[in-house]
């Protein structure tokens, strides 16, 4: 079981993040704004952050900036409610280990989340074995 | 002082006319009062299409002004519009500027009038608000895009829930599945615009026509406007490229399916095709509707003629396309469908490479 950090300022879509996640075996946990979500990234260890592109404050591109300042390896996805290649290619340039494009599938973002995951896994496996 | 009174010695009515008649700009001169015409020059013949004997001691109402044109005062730099009827039927939009001739004694005895064609800045201008209204629509479409997919992501992700829940075959079930269809649909709207409005900018660059037209279909398939017409596509094989602005070149395939689809109030079907001939990439809009009676046939492209004015016709979708696929360094021309429809056709420069 992985754990993973749910951020969205919109509740409906993020408890409905949080429970398709959590169909799929995760234990996840879900915030609000991007403050509540580094503090906890500081008391708590997880596997994968999904947050969304689009929030007020803070865009999860920053964000996305923030969380690697202080833990490289944590892997990102980013969900966006506008699917364009202009999002795609920052997103991918900053680093981010996926991208959903609203409206997605349960299976959609599971699979997205289990490969962010699974890569994150085997980078830090190779890095060990080093 | 020698020089003016050299000329003076040349001035004569044969001197001014001739002066007059190499100046580019229209000018008439009329009586004060009675505004019958004394003088017209070369340039106001070419514009309002008449001969000078057709023009000189005419008076208001002038045989050259459009239905509902009615004298205005004639003051010291009255500016005014107007629009003239060509003996061909054209109607030219002008601006009037009025200027006091006096005569000998100090008293007005004539005016001469400065008379500038408007139709060439209207079309302009008219380009210019179409592709400003596009961009404003790619501007606006992420944010709308945004807005809108996150509630559709809970409905969706709600209904697959519990969809999960209910008895498969039963009637809640079937129901559910609808809403999910229907949902789905809207994400696919909220798609078609997004690529239609990706590129928010008149930037020119190299572009696969092909995409430009599927993307366009894609649009106009999902708009109400489109029922009961059949859109068939004929994109050949391989791509089509193109130098120009993807977003200008859709407003052409948006103008020309808008056309077609007039012209099948009843249903139909309209078939664009693509074809690659020598240096040149062609694409045809034909219809299976009634096709353009043979008088209309040479001044379909005229701005602001219509046949459908009753029904908000502007009469500038084809002049504006016509404008676009010219600055593109292409043609579009109208001929009769293989069925008797109308089929416009759209010719480009080939680029073999990006």
């Amino acid at each position: 079981m992985s754990r993973i950090l749910v951020i969205d300022d919109e509740p409906v879509v993020r408890c409905l993040m949080v429970e398709i996640l959590g169909a799929a075996l995760h234990d996840v946990a879900g915030v609000d704004d991007v403050e509540q979500a580094l503090a906890l990234l500081e008391l708590e260890e997880f596997d994968l952050v999904v947050c969304d592109i689009v929030m007020p404050g803070c865009s999860g591109l920053e964000l996305l900036g923030a969380i690697h300042a202080r833990r490289p390896s944590l892997p990102v996805v980013l969900v966006t409610g506008a699917g364009t290649y202009e999002n795609l290619s920052q997103a991918l340039a900053r680093g981010a280990a996926g991208l959903v494009t609203k409206p997605f599938s349960h299976a959609e973002l599971q699979a997205a989340a289990a490969d962010a995951i699974r890569r994150a896994e085997r980078s830090a496996r190779e890095l060990r074995e080093r | 002082m020698e020089t003016q009174a050299d000329l003076d010695q040349h001035v004569d009515g044969a001197f001014l006319r001739a002066l007059l008649d190499t100046v580019p700009t229209a000018l008439s001169v009329v009586e004060a009062g009675t505004r019958r015409v004394l003088s017209a020059n070369r340039a106001f013949l070419e514009l309002v299409g008449l001969e000078l004997d057709q023009v000189l001691g005419a008076t208001p109402p002038y045989p050259w002004w459009a239905a509902g044109e009615t004298a205005r005062p004639a003051g010291d730099g009255a500016r005014y519009g107007r629009v003239y009827l060509r003996p061909d039927g054209v109607e030219v939009p002008v601006e009037l500027a009025l200027h006091d001739i006096r005569g000998a004694g100090g008293a007005v005895t004539s005016h001469l009038a400065v008379i500038t064609d408007l139709s060439e800045r209207r079309r302009l201008e008219r380009q210019l608000a179409q592709s400003g209204k596009l961009a404003a629509i790619g501007e606006l479409a992420a944010g709308v895009a945004h807005e809108i997919n996150n509630p559709l992501f809970a409905i969706l992700g709600l209904v697959e829930f519990v969809l999960a829940d209910v008895e498969p075959g039963s009637k809640s079930h079937e129901r559910l599945k609808l809403v999910h269809e229907t949902a789905l649909e809207i994400k696919e709207i909220v798609r078609a615009l997004l690529d239609f409005a990706r590129e928010s900018s008149d930037e020119q660059r190299v572009v696969a026509l092909d995409d430009v037209v599927r993307e366009t279909v894609d649009l106009v398939r999902r708009t109400s406007a489109n029922r009961g017409v059949e859109i068939e596509q004929s994109l050949g094989e391989g791509t089509f490229l193109v130098h120009g602005s993807p977003n200008q070149l859709k407003q052409i395939f948006l103008n020309l399916l808008a056309n077609a689809r007039q012209a099948l109030p009843n249903g139909g079907v309209v078939t664009l095709r693509l074809e690659s001939d020598g240096d040149w990439v062609s694409a045809s809009v034909s219809d299976t509707g009634p096709g353009i009676a043979p008088d209309e046939l040479p001044r379909i492209f005229e701005p602001f003629y219509t046949t459908r004015r009753a029904e908000g016709g502007t009469g500038l979708g084809l002049s504006v396309s016509l404008g676009i696929a010219e600055a593109h360094g292409g043609t579009l021309t109208a001929s009769e469908a293989p069925g008797g429809g109308a089929a416009f056709t759209l010719r480009l420069p080939r680029r073999t490479h990006a």
